[in-house]
């Protein structure tokens, strides 16, 4: 893997793969005349990309094995699945139900503490709801805006 | 304020000290009781607040209009019942691509228990469905009254060089191609307007869409185009600034009785493009929430309060009825493919 | 001086609580992610409609000024901006708030936000005949030629290297393409029923902010050590205000930008604050300083976005143009009164126009005051655990996003481009030039179509997007702002040759010793391509 020296080499290498698809999705079995815009920021985003690269291969310098780690998966996922699952309820059950639990697991997964401590746990849960009330309270009641209300609400 | 702060203490003290699953239960309990208020099941139409779903959003004409037309719903008479529907109006937008967002949704997922009303604009949600693939036609919908009818009117410049109508065909006939007309979008009551013309004339303009009705007028007032259709509302609000030189539709309008029909300055052009807004529900709600509605909507548009702020905002009004509706939507859904041919290639 | 006649109408009682809970309701409404100042005003609309029309504009007018400046509370205090305009404030007033000035540059924010407002409204009152003439000059071309001077500052704005921000404004352009062509109204890169309508500005600014926010907080709330919490610092309110005033350049440069930027009509009020950041940095001796917590950006930036709000109303009051988004909803405020804009407005509604405007001055201070009065009472949000926070921004997040448009689409689009934003940041890429090619991308291409348009039925398109005098001034603008960004690129360059070549020195003396302390510089020099 001699191209991952840096995260300059991999913005380079994720900045092709952007430039690519623009081009492909801009310019495969499209009307010229409506993707005029399109084509222009592809082509444009190809040059950058291209000179992107050049920069980076002649500023090539050995940072080796000190290579920082740049995204803590472990840590991150558990959230990213909650979001996930939250953005897919959210319409189907109602938004301030999921939301109510997508706030307390997030609470609960990234607390400092211990997750089984029951007394944060209720000081959790309480602030979850009040946070859930405010919520309610702003956005329904004086802001009117009427979220779907799916199964419950 | 501070006494819901006071409950909310009070009740996190109490809380503290329970146990989880006595607070979960809890919880559970007051969050279905509070779904259960605002999703009970529809018996006795209607029993709580209705929505208009308004494809545009706030702050334009069909939006405050709609705002304006539903005024009145919950209006009581001395005996405490209702005048019209009898029960809030609360207005949603849902934007985008020139309304064709919102009325999708509206077409396949909005409710279908008469909760979720819409804001309709004929000739504009007619043609996007004759022109795209949209979730919605003339078929699938079901109108329930209607409220204002806003006639398009071939505006020019104040410094232009036109004075009638006769002038720019001449013009126009002289120099094809040369005359830029502006409207507020693809396939409005403008573009409507602007391509009977150019057919009952046998001229060649070029149609520059704007960003909306407030654009197209810009775009007449700064001159950078050399005239335009937009709605008679706006113009005669700008008389000061613009020219209006014809109307489109089948009479004089009572906002501005100087100002001929195009087919009295000879041009063979009829109401086809005047903009009717009006409320409608999707197809599949229940016969009798649709005849309830029929009967009740136009009464609510009919209110004396509504009407003088309509009349304050200089919104031109023509309440219909159900029936009347539906033959309009027939009639355009005929005319409108035959005008719409030439451009669909 | 007619508007000193009407300044009793402002002062009753039922006006004053008006303009009170407006002010104080805007700021802390404007300080939520995920609610602009024109969904604030926008969902305040119906409220006014059985109001008289006096007060129902003053409530309106005070929401509209004080949500712009409240948006810089939550663009300083936890890095998300209230409205696209208050991104460029984010830029240096967050890094203010990680050195533990966070109250100081609060306090910077509303003194400037202030003084910027109050000439604004001023020019409103005194410039408006001629300024509206101006106004209307603006067509398509003139329009088009601004949207490329915003992009030509694209690049020096909030990114470390030139080219990775032009990229990520090209992106922003290329994803502003999604949903129907402006002219032609055929869909673009619509795969699925959600892109239908395109990416709408705020859900891509909340989404582009806050989720890398989110997931940046929910990263480091579990190592204990990492999560170093900010105090909103020791400092006194005289002492930041009386040395914001001496700050005259950065606040005469925030102040008529923001002027001019308003007068414009179109989407333009957006990045008032944005361009004014660019030029403050540009003229400023240490340009350099720009980026790591300088209070001068923050003064510019504040000041522009306020001063923008008074001029916006020029074109709008007298031709019924919005020079703003947000002025653009205001009209729909002022039709449902009755009110029509135009010449009328100042003579037979003379008084309820001059109510309204002179409650705008009046409003300003409130603003300050109370905006200063938070500053001083918002340290706790900065305490709050990296958990409770994180769920709070990112529910607020959806919410808001949710209640632009009530479409649930514009939220997977916000979670999505949120969660590519993230995993860019960490790649070296920022979310502010992409937000700014999301605003100008529309700009360029609606009047770069509605101009051809017009060119093809006149002398042609070239012809026509390149004579009159305000377009050859545009053009001449854009030049010399690209100029400037090749000049300093080049010195750039030289310094990083300095650089390296003192490297290659220290090396040679240094031999194998100073290894780890070169990657160090290396990874600036880097940094700075």
């Amino acid at each position: 893997m001699i191209w991952f020296k840096s995260k300059e080499h991999i913005a380079a290498i994720v900045t092709v793969g952007i430039a690519l698809l623009a081009l492909v999705t801009s310019f495969y079995k499209t009307d010229a005349e409506v993707y005029l815009f399109p084509r222009i920021a592809a082509i444009i985003i190809t040059i950058l990309a291209t000179v992107l690269i050049v920069k980076v291969i002649k500023n090539t310098t050995n940072i080796g094995s000190n290579f920082p780690k740049l995204i803590k998966w472990k840590t991150l996922l558990p959230g990213l699945a909650v979001g996930a699952v939250y953005l897919f309820l959210l319409e189907i059950v109602g938004f301030y139900v999921t939301s109510f639990f997508a706030y307390f697991s997030i609470c609960v997964i990234y607390g400092r503490c211990d997750m089984t401590n029951r007394k944060r746990g209720i000081f959790k849960l309480v602030v979850s709801t009040i946070f859930m009330i405010v919520l309610f309270l702003l956005f329904w009641n004086l802001l009117h805006v009427r979220t779907p209300t799916g199964w419950l609400i | 304020m501070y006494q819901l702060r006071k409950t909310c203490q009070r009740k996190r003290m109490y809380q503290l000290t329970s146990k989880l699953s006595k607070l979960s239960l809890m919880l559970g309990t007051s969050l279905l009781t509070l779904a259960a208020v605002t999703n009970a099941n529809a018996e006795g139409y209607p029993e709580r607040p209705i929505g208009v779903m308004v494809a545009y959003g706030p702050g334009g004409a069909t939006d405050f209009q709609a705002r304006i037309a539903t005024l009145s719903s919950a209006l009581e008479d001395k005996e405490g019942k209702p005048v019209s529907i009898g029960q809030p109006i609360y207005v949603t937008n849902k934007p985008g691509a020139g309304g064709r967002k919102g009325w999708n949704w509206f077409a396949s997922k909005a409710p279908k228990d008469g909760y979720m009303l819409a804001a309709y604009n004929v000739p504009h949600f007619i043609a996007q469905s004759i022109m795209f693939d949209t979730k919605y036609n003339v078929d699938n919908l079901e109108p329930v009254g209607n409220w204002g009818a806003d006639p398009a009117v071939l505006i020019v410049g104040k410094d232009s060089e036109f004075n009638t109508v006769k002038d720019l065909v001449d013009f126009a006939k002289a120099n094809p191609g040369k005359i830029t007309v502006s409207g507020a979008g693809k396939f409005v009551g403008h573009h409507i307007a602007h391509l009977q013309l150019a057919k009952a004339a046998g001229i060649d303009i070029k149609y520059v869409p704007g960003k909306g009705g407030v654009d197209a007028l810009k775009l007449v007032k700064g001159g950078q185009v050399k005239a335009g259709f937009n709605n008679l509302s706006d113009a005669a609000r700008a008389k000061g600034d613009i020219k209006v030189l014809a109307v489109a539709d089948n009479e004089r309008h009572t906002f501005l009785p100087d100002v001929p029909t195009l087919k009295e300055s000879g041009f063979d052009v009829d109401d086809s493009s005047v903009n009717f807004r009006g409320l409608m529900v999707p197809k599949g709600t229940p016969p009798e929430v649709i005849s309830y509605l029929a009967k009740t909507v136009p009464t609510m548009f009919n209110d004396k309060k509504t009407q003088g702020k309509m009349k304050q905002t200089n919104s031109p009004v023509k309440t219909m009825n159900r029936d009347e509706v539906k033959a309009m939507w027939a009639a355009r859904a005929k005319s409108l493919p035959v005008l719409l041919n030439d451009l669909k290639k | 001086m007619e508007f000193l006649n009407y300044f009793g109408n402002v002062f009753t009682i039922y006006h004053m609580s008006l303009l009170i809970g407006g002010t104080l309701a805007g700021l802390i409404l404007g300080a939520l992610p995920g609610l602009s100042p024109t969904m604030a005003v926008a969902l305040m609309i119906p409220f006014t409609f059985h109001m008289e029309p006096a007060a129902g504009l003053i409530l309106l007018g005070a929401m509209y000024t004080a949500t712009v400046a409240g948006g810089a509370i939550s663009a300083i205090l936890v890095n998300v901006p209230g409205a696209p305009a208050n991104i460029a404030t984010a830029l240096d007033g967050h890094k203010l708030a990680n050195q533990g000035r966070a109250a100081e540059a609060l306090y910077y924010c509303f003194t400037s936000s202030f003084i910027g407002g109050v000439i604004g409204i001023i020019v409103l009152i005194f410039f408006t005949p001629p300024l509206a003439k101006l106004a209307l000059k603006f067509g398509p071309t003139e329009l088009f030629w601004i949207a490329i001077l915003g992009i030509t500052i694209i690049g020096t704005i909030g990114s470390k290297s030139v080219i990775m921000g032009l990229l990520s404004g090209i992106i922003g352009i290329a994803l502003s393409t999604i949903g129907a062509n402006p002219m032609l109204g055929e869909d673009r890169f619509v795969y699925t029923e959600h892109l239908e309508s395109g990416i709408h500005i705020v859900a891509a600014l909340i989404g582009l902010f806050a989720i890398p926010q989110v997931l940046n907080l929910i990263e480091k709330s579990r190592d204990a050590k990492d999560a170093a919490v900010h105090d909103l610092g020791e400092s006194n309110v005289l002492q930041a205000v009386l040395f914001n005033l001496t700050r005259i350049k950065a606040l005469s440069i925030g102040s008529i930008i923001g002027v001019i930027v308003g007068v414009i009509p179109g989407a333009g009020g957006q990045i008032a604050g944005l361009v004014a950041y660019d030029q403050a940095k540009k003229l400023s001796k240490d340009p350099d300083k720009f980026g790591h917590g300088e209070p001068d950006g923050v003064i510019a930036a504040e000041s522009a976005n306020n001063a923008m709000v008074g001029p916006s109303l020029v074109p709008l009051l007298t031709l019924s143009i919005p020079g703003s988004p947000t002025a653009a909803v205001l009209l729909g405020g002022l039709l449902i009164h009755g009110l029509f804009p135009g010449p009328t407005l100042f003579t037979d509604h003379a008084e309820v126009t001059w109510t309204f405007i002179n409650s705008l001055l009046v409003a300003q201070v409130f603003m300050l005051i109370i905006g200063l009065f938070l500053s001083r009472h918002s340290g706790w949000i900065i305490k709050v655990p990296a958990h409770f926070m994180a769920a709070t921004i990112f529910i607020l997040a959806v919410f808001g996003t949710y209640s632009i448009q009530s479409s649930y689409s514009d939220v997977l689009i916000m979670a999505t481009l949120g969660v590519f934003m993230y995993f860019g940041s960490k790649l070296g890429f920022s979310p502010a030039p992409v937000v700014l090619g999301i605003i100008l991308g529309p700009i360029a291409e609606d009047n770069f179509l509605q101009g051809k348009l017009i060119g093809e039925a006149g002398d042609g398109v070239f012809a026509y997007f390149t004579s009159g005098v305000l377009n050859i001034t545009m053009i001449t603008l854009v030049i010399l702002s690209i100029a400037y960004s090749a000049y300093s690129e080049a010195k750039m360059n030289k310094l990083k040759q300095k650089v390296l070549a003192d490297k290659e020195r220290r090396l040679k003396n240094n031999n194998i010793k100073g290894n780890n302390k070169d990657d160090d510089s290396d990874n600036k020099t880097q940094g700075a391509i």
